[in-house]
């Protein structure tokens, strides 16, 4: 059989000192067991708080990611078509390189020659080449010689031709009976005519002004203008 | 009821917070603390992303060539072989890709106007044959090697069934003119000859093909050599012919040429003897060119100088089997030199004898004439071992039974005109700087002895090379005119050296079966016998004197100035 206060006695709190025998749980035994603060309710305050920042930083680093992949994308295309456009540029220069090889070869040369050309070719003759080397160093020692003597060759040959007609002028000045007739009168003429003129301006000024100075003065100012070229104010 | 509602709430609330565990645990760990975690893993996961693509922005922009997605653009210009290129840089061999037209049969919508369209593009084309591709229904090349136009033409017309599948195809602009030193390469893009061949691995190295491999060649110089030897042929009715310009301080090789050539771009196979490179494969006896070196074996063993004379000559001496008489009369008595530059059989044998045979094949010995020659083809010629016995000695004095190749005997008077230094002739010209100067195997007294003598053969009336005594150049040289076993034909060679008086190049000229030119008119080099402009015709005669020279110094007029105006010194006088 089954002693059912065998188990009864097991219970904590039941065999009470005061011989009382107290069936029932006591509640409250647990309730001061909990903690004082109530993580519950701050557990939810945090939660949204890191969930809004997580969303933000991935947000921007799914922005950020996009920017410099398309980025990338669009450098590496860029570089794709630059590549391309190299790469067509150097197999033209590869063909265009090759056809001048072929055109300009000697055999090509020499069948375009007798094709087109009127005459013959023929070779140079040794005694038709010059020794360079040589000719460069007589050219350089004679534009040195050239350079070194042409300011005193220069002043010599001005001073022997001035020598020359300073004396005619000296000689002149000293016996003008040798001077000839004819010229003397051609001078003394001239500059009648120039004390004539002048005598002339100096009286009217005015008459020198005529229409038909005027006329050409005005003509030739419109073709300046239309030329472009700087128009001078009248004299 | 109260209490009863109490504990329902307790032992909800108990078991359903799930963290008081944790709490209860004892660990006090913050759950901000948790969360500002992932945040931070987050941000570092995106701060990752973006070094990774900033490392790739700055990758690309480094190193654009290992742009994995470009590589496609590359497939057009894919070198597979290096380019050749002259001592000049003109290109003398370059790869292209070039196309092919296939056909997908499956993807023509309508036979009879592909047909028609591919009849005007072609009209050279077997449109029955064709047609018969097209009803099998498999895929097929319509025409390899499609021309620019071509290619042009058939891809506008737009259609889906054309294939253009690019292959990779060597061009040579120059054609023939370089084809036996060039050689060829298959379809599988390995040399099969020549420098092709030589340089195989070297011109597909994948690290140099964007270099071109320099050849010490000059196409101008090869042309004019080429043309001058062409004229020959139709002049003396030669069947082949070969020249070798060579500097003779250093063993550069400036021209090579052996005729008959073929262009190399029609790419036939070569298999004929016809075509053989005469130059380094053939092996030939030579003739009297070899007195020279008899000479020079007696003046360098001290035994002879070249005013020692030879009294009482014979006409003809006969050893064992053979009667050695001379090709011409001549005076009985002759001096060591003018036994070369009169080319005296008899005189020859007499300074062979004077010279012993030991001195005389350890002469020969020391020019490598016997051995094949180190050279950087594939196709070169082994002499013929030479049997030292009875009558050896006076038949190799005079060059009969005694074989090598013209590149051999072109380096050996090499050697004999740059003071006696060896040399190694070569055609890569990077070989140039690595060249040390070689020993010197014979006396400089020696060598400028030879050299004034070789010039006597072509300045004096009485030498056999006088129409290569061109003005200027102060051309010396020596004949020689053997005569073939089995056909009793000619084989003529002159190897001449120019500026004598301190010999820069050395030219060989080789005209293979001439023939006796009655209609050819000599011009005459003028000197005391014969007057400016004096001209002969009706030779009968077929020596080298009377056609080699002829051609070699042709050729030394028309390369001379070439040679001048590049500043190479083709006279002592620049």
């Amino acid at each position: 059989m089954i002693n059912s206060e065998q188990w009864k006695n097991t219970i904590p709190g039941i065999n009470k000192s005061d011989g009382n025998t107290n069936y029932d749980l006591d509640p409250e035994k647990w309730l001061n067991t909990l903690p004082n603060n109530a993580p519950p309710k701050k557990n939810k305050k945090s939660f949204a708080k890191s969930f809004s920042t997580t969303l933000v930083i991935f947000l921007i680093g799914l922005i950020f990611v996009s920017v410099i992949k398309n980025k990338t994308r669009g450098l590496q295309k860029e570089i794709n078509d630059l590549q391309t456009s190299i790469n067509n540029l150097k197999i033209d220069l590869n063909f265009t390189s090759l056809d001048y090889e072929v055109i300009t070869s000697p055999e090509n040369l020499s069948e375009m020659a007798k094709k087109h050309l009127e005459f013959e070719l023929h070779s140079y003759k040794k005694s038709q080449i010059r020794d360079l080397k040589n000719e460069e160093q007589l050219i350089s020692k004679a534009t040195e010689i050239e350079s070194e003597s042409l300011s005193s060759i220069a002043k010599s040959k001005i001073k022997k031709k001035y020598k020359k007609n300073i004396k005619k002028v000296k000689e002149l000045y000293n016996e003008p009976e040798k001077i000839p007739a004819e010229l003397k009168m051609s001078v003394t003429n001239n500059i009648k005519r120039k004390k004539e003129n002048m005598k002339k301006i100096y009286n009217n000024p005015k008459e020198i002004i005529t229409k038909e100075k005027l006329q050409r003065w005005g003509s030739i100012q419109i073709v300046k203008a239309i030329l472009g070229i700087p128009i001078m104010p009248g004299k | 009821m109260k209490r009863k509602k109490n504990f329902k709430k307790k032992s909800f609330f108990f078991d359903d917070y799930s963290e008081s565990e944790i709490t209860f645990s004892g660990k006090n760990i913050n759950l901000l603390k948790i969360s500002s975690s992932r945040v931070i893993f987050l941000f570092s996961i995106f701060l990752i992303l973006i070094f990774i693509f900033s490392v790739k922005i700055i990758y690309l922009s480094l190193y654009p060539d290992r742009n994995f997605f470009s590589k496609n653009n590359n497939l057009n210009i894919t070198k597979e072989r290096r380019d050749v290129v002259d001592r000049n840089g003109i290109i003398l061999a370059r790869n292209i890709n070039i196309y092919s037209a296939g056909v997908r049969p499956k993807l023509i919508k309508d036979k009879k106007k592909f047909l028609l369209k591919i009849r005007l593009i072609f009209p050279e084309l077997d449109i029955k044959s064709i047609e018969n591709k097209i009803k099998n229904n498999k895929y097929f090349y319509l025409k390899k090697r499609l021309t620019p136009e071509e290619k042009d033409k058939l891809w506008l017309l737009g259609n889906k069934a054309f294939v253009f599948e690019p292959k990779p195809f060597r061009i040579y602009p120059q054609k023939s003119l370089f084809s036996h030193v060039l050689g060829q390469i298959d379809d599988n893009n390995i040399g099969i000859s020549g420098i092709e061949k030589s340089f195989d691995k070297n011109l597909k190295n994948e690290e140099l093909l964007d270099t071109s491999l320099h050849l010490t060649l000059d196409s101008n110089l090869q042309h004019l050599i080429r043309q001058e030897l062409i004229k020959a042929q139709i002049s003396f009715h030669n069947i082949g012919s070969a020249a070798v310009l060579m500097k003779v301080d250093n063993g550069e090789i400036l021209s090579l040429i052996s005729l008959p050539d073929y262009d190399l771009n029609k790419r036939i196979s070569i298999k004929e003897d016809f075509y053989t490179n005469k130059v380094t494969l053939g092996v030939y006896e030579l003739g009297s060119v070899f007195k020279t070196f008899t000479v020079a074996a007696g003046l360098e063993s001290k035994k002879i100088n070249p005013k020692t004379k030879f009294e009482n000559l014979e006409n003809s001496i006969t050893c064992g089997k053979h009667k050695i008489s001379e090709h011409h009369k001549l005076k009985k008595d002759l001096t060591a030199e003018e036994i070369l530059i009169q080319s005296s059989n008899i005189g020859a044998i007499k300074i062979a004898q004077k010279v012993g045979e030991k001195n005389y094949k350890n002469f020969l010995n020391s020019l490598e004439i016997f051995e094949k020659i180190n050279f950087e083809l594939e196709e070169i010629g082994k002499p013929i071992p030479f049997k030292w016995g009875k009558c050896k000695l006076a038949t190799a004095s005079y060059g009969h039974g005694i074989t090598t190749t013209p590149l051999q005997l072109a380096k050996a008077y090499a050697i004999l005109s740059n003071g006696g230094y060896k040399i190694d002739p070569f055609i890569l010209k990077e070989k140039i700087k690595l060249i040390e100067p070689g020993n010197q195997i014979i006396s400089k007294t020696t060598s400028n002895e030879i050299n004034s003598i070789l010039r006597k053969v072509v300045s004096l009336d009485e030498g056999t090379a006088n129409f290569a005594n061109i003005e200027g150049y102060e051309v010396a040289g020596k004949t020689g005119t053997a005569v073939k076993y089995k056909s009793n034909a000619k084989l003529n060679t002159f190897v001449a050296l120019f500026p004598a008086s301190k010999p820069k190049y050395v030219l060989l000229v080789m005209l293979d079966e001439p023939k006796a030119a009655p209609n050819f008119v000599y011009e005459y080099p003028p000197s005391e016998k014969y007057p400016k402009g004096f001209k002969h015709k009706g030779e009968i005669r077929n020596t080298s004197g009377w056609n080699t020279v002829v051609v070699a110094g042709k050729i030394i007029e028309k390369i001379g100035p070439i040679l001048a105006i590049n500043n190479l010194q083709a006279s002592s006088n620049f």
